[in-house]
This record gives structure tokens, C-alpha cells and sequence, in this order.
């Protein structure tokens, strides 16, 4: 799925980093050769030219004056050595370095040429996982968790895929500015890089100082101020003759002034600016991307993924579902306030239905009585299964029965809109066509419904619920019949991330093949319902299943859609 | 990629810093030659010439060569990275910001902290996701980092052909299970005879079945009944249950016993109620696959001074692979567009499918006129129009 070609776009910073040490690091050892050699050079003509003359004397003085001075020479040259030493290791490594990651770009261009369609999804895959191993690792570090950092690219061994060191090196300074409103770890990183920033036309040390200045004259010395802004600020009266007037007047207006540019001056927010714009410098540097792909990537990622179908339930958030249970209590609120009370106005979503609430909700959320989770139809359907079942065994169930169908009208009662919206009151449903004779298949899904209402929560972990404080019906939809339930933009994870991103863009159907249409307007294709319904159905053959409401169908109410 | 693969096999071979170290040493010989020869007035009178002629054009020339080789990579890479990738994810994130007015962007991160988080749990980094834990200062619930490490707990002892943790958690869960119509457990029974079989254990297997197997009767009596057949056969090679895999040697329950695995890690996900696999992975990955496109489809609108015209949709169909659709999309044949809750799919008596809107242009707005259906001759009217849900 993914072409290597496009692939390799994204990795730029991967093979740039190591690019910019090795030119960085040559840099130095070429500064380094060229300070010693013409310190050797010119020692060394100085000797010759006091020793060319024939007529030039040579004895025990000058000799010893020649010697010392080559031993210096030498001692300066062991220091050269012993820092090209150094400079080679740091070199090699991260050739290396370039060396693998070479490689494990190459996994996918080789993988294309792979013949064998299976092998190659599974590379595929592996590298897709690796690659957001990479991501959540420069994540971690962009993050300042360097600690999560190091021990998950241990762990999984990606170290020499990612710039732990260089992206440490960066937060720390990031954090020192942000946090510790300190300038200085910021200014000897800029003296470190001044040929670069030179080169950019940086204006990154400029705004330091300025804010060194901004800080001095905040606390109120003015002096030292004044001293500082001659020192480091007048020289860039080229470039920054404004902004030096401008911290010329800041003299005249105190600390919490409301003149327009004074203010802006002295706010904090100035810090943030800084350790920005500090992090893209930084970024530009080394070659590395200046925001967190990880972000990036899953931004993009789920909106690719994002479809008018995925649930959203980023607004219970602000309901009061975990909040005060009374009051929740009040059914006309909860029914409209409940986060798949938006879904009902399309009832039949995949989502919106089954047992599987009741299933996972934990006790609070049983608390708050959040259901109408079964359809009215269902639970018509599942009352008269009841009876025909009870008659058959002489069981008594009426009394449950009669539960059910209050329980049921007073859901669809509570739920305006789902009545409003196809969904057939539960007076009409007792018209309806009954469940299927096959009273064994209908015993066996009523009795897997019923223990799936029954069941009860205290072998059940508390689940993702409690952790999100979010509502999440359906998270577990309980069929295979669709991979709604996979969906990133609809997992307990991710659903309130995707919440603003943008839908995807679709100009074909993705639709299960050979459609048909059951009598409750649900569309699902005709092979993936069979199989359920033989999965749920085994005695019944001529019974399909609708998986979202378990409301039961003869095969002949099927109609086949045409959708396109 | 040919041109840096190539370019930094060259890199490896050429800049490193080898032939300047070997210089230097060369100048340090040099030196401390002079030095012993620092009585002899001869050879002090050409030191200097010496030294441009024999160690000079060395140590000048070294650094130059891998400089050579450096900035020869470097251009490989200007040539392949021409495009500024994140401009496109840029705007995304920018769209989702101008959406999200009320919530703070920390908001969001403490979100993408727990994902992270989970994650980490599902890849079964508890170290790791502990530290993360308390470097983020995220916060997850105990119990569900409990259950994942059970989760580990009972993969590792099936790693070790020990099922019996596993066979444990499905009976705690049995009702789940059955509910859900997994065969989990049943799975895992059928793999502990099987081992016990190939063990040439035949009456332990066999006490094994007697034990078991009838509980699942009703549902898998197929399969219980190819599997005690297959008993007959365990000491014969030619088995005609082969197939069924009843016959196999110890190493190959490996395949069967990860089988048993994938289904245990999706059961046990969907009882935390997250889904089988990473969401995060996914997302990722569709990412990787949609952001070079958009970034192209960014280059070029700009060098054709264009826009996203379709707020709040992405500017171009990205192709996922079909493991990769989770949900029915419907767009609609005429309008091309897609059926949304406001403008949702009708089916027509003769089974084609069109969105509302598109409808109620063919049927001019009147509930009497009769239009023709877009693909077959048959004709009707809007209020035979039926509400279909995908």
C-alpha cells in the first residue's frame, strides 16, 4: 500500500541529522588541522631561516632554544591527535549511524521488488511499526520524557534511528528558556553556532539578549540594563534599530504598563516565543523537522480514516455523565444528552445498539440507567420469543415479560427521537411478524441476550470507561460483521483527537459486496450477514441476524440493493 | 534512494576521519624526528622545506577529500528531498485548530499522552509506560495496566506451551465469550489435545476429550468428532485428518498456537473495550501512506495559486488498502457526494440508492412528481423513497 518512493519523502530528517553532524563534525577537525599546521608551519620556517645562513651560529643555546620549541609544537600536535581521536570516534559512529538508516529505508525500496504478496505486507507492516516506534520516540523526546525515551528505543532497538542525544541536547534548552526563564544555556548554544546564525541571518541571539535586557529592566536595574544594551544590543543597530528603540523607551514605562509594544515587551509570553523560535533554529541546524512528526502523521492519519459514520463522542466530555448522578437521573436529559442520543437521529448506525453497553458500562454508568440499548423491535421480538418459549416449557415469565415491555416503553418514551425517526413505537411492534418458529434457535438468542443483560459487572474489569470519562457504547460492538469496531477514529483512544480534523474524501462507495436491505432499512452485504446469522443461527438456516439489534428476519424479507 | 544508497556506500568508505588522523600522525613523526635530529644544523636548515614538500600537502589535502565526500551525500539528498512534507500536515492540524475553539491544545495532548500510554501497554512496555506514566504525568487507570500485564502473563506461558492461564481466563469469561460467539475457548481446548496428542500421550488426549470436549458439544460436535478420530491415526503417518492439523509435530503448533493468540489478544481487548489492534498504528500508518500525496497536492494547488476549497474535508481521495476501510462509505452516484446525516441515502422501489438531496432535485421538490430512476426505467415519486442505513 505504501510506495517507497513517497515513503522516503517523510524521512528527511532521518538521513539529514547524521549529514549535518558528519559536516559539523568535519568542520571542527578541519579547523582544528589548519590552526595547528600553520602553527607548525611557521615555527618550523623560523627554525630554518635562523639555521639557513652558513655564517649563523648554532651552538648549545640555540639548539636548546630549537628543541623546546619542537617540543612544544609537539605537545600541541599530541593535543591535535587526541582530539581527532575523539572526533573520529564520533565520526564512525555516526557514519554508522547513516549506515543503518540507509538500510532501513531500503527495507521498503527492496520490498516493492518482492514477489510474494504475503511477505511483502508483513515487511510492510513491520517497517510501518518501526516507523512509528521512530515517531513515538522523538515524540517522547520533543516531550522532554527523555528518560521514557531511551528506555523504549532500547527496548525495541531502534537507537541508532533516532537523535536521542540531539534532541536532549535541544529540550534542555527548550526547557531553560520556557521554564527557567534562563538565557544563558541559549546564548552559549549560540555562540557555539554564531557561523550559522550568521549565515541565516538569525535573529535568534538578538532576541535573547533583548530579552536578557527585558529582564533586567523588569527588576528594576536599570544600570546593569543600560550597560548590557551597550554592550550586546547597540551592535545590531543595522538589522534592529526599532526594536533598540523600542527597549530604549522600555525604560520609560513600568512593569505592568498597558502601553501597546511596552506591554508586549514585558510579557511572559515572550518566553514561549523565544523557545520556539529557539527550537526552530536549533531544528534548521541539524536537519531536523521542526514540529513533531508523530502529530503530524496521526493528524493526517485519522483524518484520511475519518468517515461521516465514525461515532464522536468528544462532547460527553462536557455532559454530565460522570457528574452528579440525581440529576442525571432526569430522563428527558439523559435520553437527549446521552452521546449517542446525536446517533439515534440516524438510529441504525453500527454503532448505537447491543447489549454491549450494559456489558462494559461500569457500575456508575449502570447507575445513571443509560439505555435504550436494545431497539424497541428487538425487545419486542425478544418478549414474544420469551413467551413462546415460556409456553413451551410451562415456565412462568409472564411477570418478566411484563418488565420487559414497561422497561421498553418507557425507553422509547424517553427517547423522543429515536420514535420520531423510523423507529416503530412498541404498541405497533406486538403487529409485527414474530420471531422465527425455530423455537431452539430463538431460545439460544434469547438466552444470549439475556445473559448479556444480566451480566453482571463484577468479573468484568473496570474498563477504559473510568480512564477516558467518557461514555463509549458499542466500543465493543458484538459482531465480526463489520470492522467498524477497528477503526482508529471510533477507538476509545483516539475518537476525541479526531474530533476537529477534517473528513476524508470520497468520490467512490466502499461498500460490502452483493448489498441487501433488511425490513429495518439496515444495508449489510449479503455473505458477511449470512455468516453471522449461521454463526448466531446454527439451527435455523432461513433466519438471518441483524448483528447491530439482534432483531431476527426470514431470508425471504431480504431485497437486494442496488446501490451503485 | 539508488543515488544515496550508492552516494553513502561512498560516504562510509571515504569520510572517515581515518586518513586525517593518519596524517597527523605523520606530522608528529615528523616533529619528533626533527627533534632527534635537532643537533644537526643541516637538517635544521631544510626543516621547513621538508615540511611543505612531505607533510604539508598531506594534512591540508585529507580534510578535503572528506569534505568531498560529505557534501557529495548531501547533494544526493537535496536532489530526493525537495518537498517540505509537514506544510501539508500543517495545514490539517491547522484546520483542526480553527475547529476547536473552546479546548486548549494541552487539552488534546493530555489525550495523545493517554493513547500513547495504552499503546505502550498493548506492546507490553510496562517499564517503559511506567516511566512514561510518570514523566507525563498521565494517568491510567491501575486496573487496566493490570489486565495488560496479565494479558502478557498468560501469552508468555502459551509461548511456553502452557495454555492453562489462558484456558483459565476464557472459562472466567466464558459467558463473554459466548455471547460474542468466540470460539476462543474452544480453541484453546482443541490445541491442548492436539499437544497432548503429539505427544504420543494418546490416553491423557483421550481423558483430556472426555473431560472437555462435551460442553461444546452442540456447536463444534464436527470438529470434536474429526479431532477423537484423529486418535486412531496418531501412531500412522498417513493420517486423512492431517488437514484438521490433529496430526502435527510439536514444533508445528507453533502456527495454530498463534492463531490462538491473535484471537486471545482480540477477546481480551474488546473485554477492556479497545479494539484488537493499535488504533494508533493504523493511524499512523494510513498517515505515512496519505501525507507525501497531500504534500504533492500542496506543491502543486500553490504553484496553481489554488486552495482547499472543501472545508472540512481533505482536497484529495487517499487509497487505503481495504484492511484499512473500517466503515461503509456511500457516495452518492450522481451527486458524488458523500451521504452525511443531513443529506442521508434513499432507496427507490427498484433498489437503487441516491442521497436525499439528490432526490429532491429529481423530483423537482413535489412529492407527486414522478422521475426515473438514474439506472433501470422503472419511475416513481420522492415519498416511495425509503430511508436505507449502511
Amino acid at each position: 500500500m505504501i510506495k517507497a518512493d513517497n515513503a522516503l519523502l517523510l524521512e528527511e530528517p532521518l538521513l539529514r541529522v547524521p549529514y549535518e553532524m558528519l559536516r559539523k563534525n568535519l568542520k571542527t577537525v578541519h579547523k582544528h588541522m589548519t590552526q595547528e599546521s600553520t602553527m607548525v608551519e611557521q615555527t618550523l620556517s623560523k627554525l630554518q631561516q635562523s639555521t639557513q645562513h652558513v655564517a649563523a651560529e648554532y651552538g648549545e643555546k640555540q639548539q636548546e632554544e630549537a628543541r623546546e620549541s619542537l617540543d612544544q609544537l609537539i605537545s600541541r600536535v599530541r593535543g591535535l591527535k587526541r582530539k581527532i581521536a575523539t572526533l573520529k570516534d564520533e565520526q564512525n559512529e555516526t557514519l554508522t549511524t547513516t549506515k543503518a538508516r540507509v538500510e532501513h529505508l531500503n527495507v521498503i525500496f527492496d520490498n516493492e521488488k518482492e514477489t510474494d504478496p504475503e511477505k511483502q505486507k508483513e515487511t510492510e507492516k513491520k517497517w510501518l511499526r518501526t516507523r512509528l516506534e521512530r515517531l513515538l520516540t522523538d515524540y517522547f523526546l520533543r516531550q522532554g520524557f527523555s528518560e521514557t525515551a531511551k528506555s523504549f528505543a532500547q527496548n525495541r532497538g531502534i537507537t541508532s534511528l533516532v537523535d536521542v542525544t540531539i534532541l536532549d541536547q535541544c529540550i534542555s534548552v527548550e526547557t531553560s528558556l520556557r521554564q527557567r526563564h534562563s538565557t544563558a544555556e541559549c546564548l552559549a548554544w549560540c555562540s557555539e553556532n554564531r557561523s550559522f546564525l550568521r549565515k541565516t541571518r538569525s535573529s535568534l541571539e538578538f532576541e535573547v539578549r533583548l530579552q536578557h535586557y527585558v529582564e533586567l529592566v523588569k527588576s528594576g536595574r536599570v544600570e546593569d540594563a543600560l550597560k548590557y544594551c551597550q554592550r550586546f544590543l547597540s551592535k545590531n543597530a543595522d538589522i534592529h534599530l526599532r526594536e533598540i528603540q523600542q527597549a530604549a523607551g522600555l525604560l520609560a514605562f513600568p512593569p505592568g504598563t498597558e502601553g501597546s509594544p511596552y506591554k508586549d515587551l514585558y510579557a511572559c509570553e515572550r518566553w514561549n516565543q523565544l523557545s520556539r523560535k529557539f527550537v526552530q533554529t536549533f531544528a534548521d541546524v541539524h536537519g531536523l523537522s521542526d514540529g513533531s512528526s508523530l502529530l503530524y502523521t496521526l493528524s493526517t492519519g485519522l483524518s484520511v480514516l475519518k468517515t461521516h459514520s465514525c461515532r464522536n463522542f468528544g462532547a460527553p466530555a462536557e455532559l454530565p455523565i460522570t457528574a452528579d448522578k440525581d440529576e442525571d437521573m432526569d430522563p428527558s436529559l439523559t435520553s437527549s444528552a446521552r452521546p449517542y442520543a446525536r446517533r439515534s437521529e440516524n438510529l441504525p448506525s453500527v454503532f448505537g445498539s447491543g447489549f454491549s453497553i450494559r456489558m462494559y458500562g461500569s457500575d456508575e454508568i449502570r447507575g445513571l440507567d443509560t439505555l435504550p440499548v436494545i431497539p424497541p423491535r428487538a425487545l419486542a421480538n425478544l418478549s414474544s420469543m420469551r413467551r413462546d418459549i415460556a409456553m413451551q416449557n410451562n415456565l412462568d415469565l409472564e411477570e418478566s415479560i411484563e418488565d420487559d415491555n414497561e422497561e421498553s416503553e418507557e425507553r422509547t418514551s424517553g427517547d423522543g427521537e429515536r420514535d420520531s425517526d423510523g423507529a416503530v413505537p412498541v404498541e405497533e411492534l406486538e403487529e409485527l411478524p414474530d420471531a422465527p418458529p425455530e423455537l431452539l434457535s430463538a431460545e439460544y438468542l434469547a438466552r444470549r441476550i439475556e445473559e448479556a443483560t444480566k451480566e453482571n459487572t463484577d468479573i468484568i474489569p473496570k474498563t477504559t470507561l473510568d480512564m477516558f470519562n467518557h461514555f463509549y457504547p458499542g466500543c465493543c460492538t458484538s459482531h465480526q460483521l463489520s470492522r467498524a469496531d477497528a477503526c482508529p477514529v471510533c477507538s476509545v483512544e483516539l475518537n476525541s483527537l479526531a474530533e476537529n480534523l477534517p473528513y476524508a474524501h470520497h468520490i467512490r462507495s466502499h461498500l460490502d459486496a452483493d448489498p441487501v436491505v433488511l425490513p429495518n432499512s439496515r444495508i449489510f452485504g449479503r455473505a458477511k450477514l449470512m455468516e453471522y446469522s449461521h454463526k448466531m443461527m446454527k439451527a435455523a438456516p432461513n433466519t438471518v441476524v441483524d448483528p447491530t439489534s439482534f432483531e431476527c428476519f426470514k431470508i425471504d424479507e431480504l431485497i437486494t440493493a442496488y446501490p451503485s | 534512494m539508488d543515488l544515496i544508497t550508492k552516494e553513502s556506500g561512498q560516504l562510509g568508505k571515504n569520510a572517515s576521519l581515518q586518513a586525517c588522523e593518519d596524517s597527523v600522525d605523520a606530522l608528529l613523526e615528523f616533529l619528533e624526528q626533527a627533534k632527534a635530529n635537532v643537533t644537526d644544523k643541516q637538517y635544521m636548515a631544510q626543516v621547513h622545506t621538508m615540511y611543505t614538500s612531505q607533510v604539508a600537502p598531506q594534512i591540508i589535502q585529507t580534510p578535503n577529500d572528506v569534505h568531498k565526500a560529505i557534501s557529495r551525500y548531501g547533494k544526493a539528498l537535496d536532489r530526493t528531498f525537495k518537498l517540505n512534507v509537514n506544510s501539508a500536515a500543517s495545514s490539517i492540524v491547522q484546520i483542526a485548530s480553527d475547529n476547536d475553539d473552546s479546548k486548549e491544545a494541552v487539552e488534546s495532548r493530555e489525550e495523545l499522552n493517554r493513547a500513547v500510554a495504552v499503546h505502550l501497554l498493548r506492546l507490553g512496555e510496562f517499564d517503559t509506560a511506567n516511566i512514561f506514566l510518570g514523566e507525563s504525568a498521565t494517568k491510567l487507570p491501575p486496573l487496566l495496566v493490570e489486565q495488560f500485564e496479565l494479558l502478557y502473563d498468560i501469552l508468555r506461558s502459551m509461548g511456553e506451551r502452557n495454555l492453562q492461564p489462558a484456558i483459565d481466563w476464557a472459562s472466567t469469561h466464558q459467558r463473554f465469550l459466548d455471547c460474542r460467539g468466540s470460539d476462543l475457548e474452544f480453541q484453546l481446548r482443541e490445541l491442548q489435545f492436539k499437544m497432548l496428542l503429539s505427544q504420543r500421550d494418546t490416553s491423557a488426549a483421550l481423558a483430556y476429550a472426555r473431560t472437555h470436549f462435551q460442553r461444546y458439544q452442540r456447536h463444534y460436535l464436527k470438529e470434536i468428532s474429526q479431532l477423537v478420530t484423529s486418535i486412531l491415526y496418531s501412531y500412522t503417518g498417513n493420517s486423512p485428518y492431517e488437514k484438521t492439523g490433529g496430526e502435527v509435530s510439536g514444533d508445528d503448533h507453533a502456527v495454530a498456537l498463534k492463531t490462538v493468540q491473535q484471537t486471545l489478544i482480540k477477546e481480551f481487548c474488546t473485554l477492556l473495550g479497545l479494539s484488537s489492534e493499535s488504533p494508533l498504528v493504523q493511524a499512523v500508518s494510513s498517515g505515512t501512506v496519505a501525507l507525501p500525496i497531500l504534500a504533492k497536492m500542496g506543491g502543486i494547488m500553490k504553484t496553481k495559486r489554488t486552495e482547499w476549497t472543501s472545508s472540512n474535508e481533505l482536497p484529495v481521495e487517499i487509497d487505503l488498502p481495504p484492511e484499512f476501510q473500517f466503515h461503509s462509505v456511500f457516495v452518492c452516484p450522481v451527486s458524488k457526494e458523500q451521504t452525511t446525516d443531513s443529506n442521508p441515502p434513499l432507496m427507490l422501489p427498484c433498489g437503487h440508492i441516491l442521497a436525499h438531496d439528490t432526490l429532491k432535485a429529481m423530483s423537482k421538490d413535489s412529492d407527486r412528481y414522478r422521475f426515473k430512476c438514474h439506472y433501470c426505467p422503472e419511475e416513481t415519486t420522492f415519498p416511495h423513497t425509503r430511508r436505507v442505513y449502511f
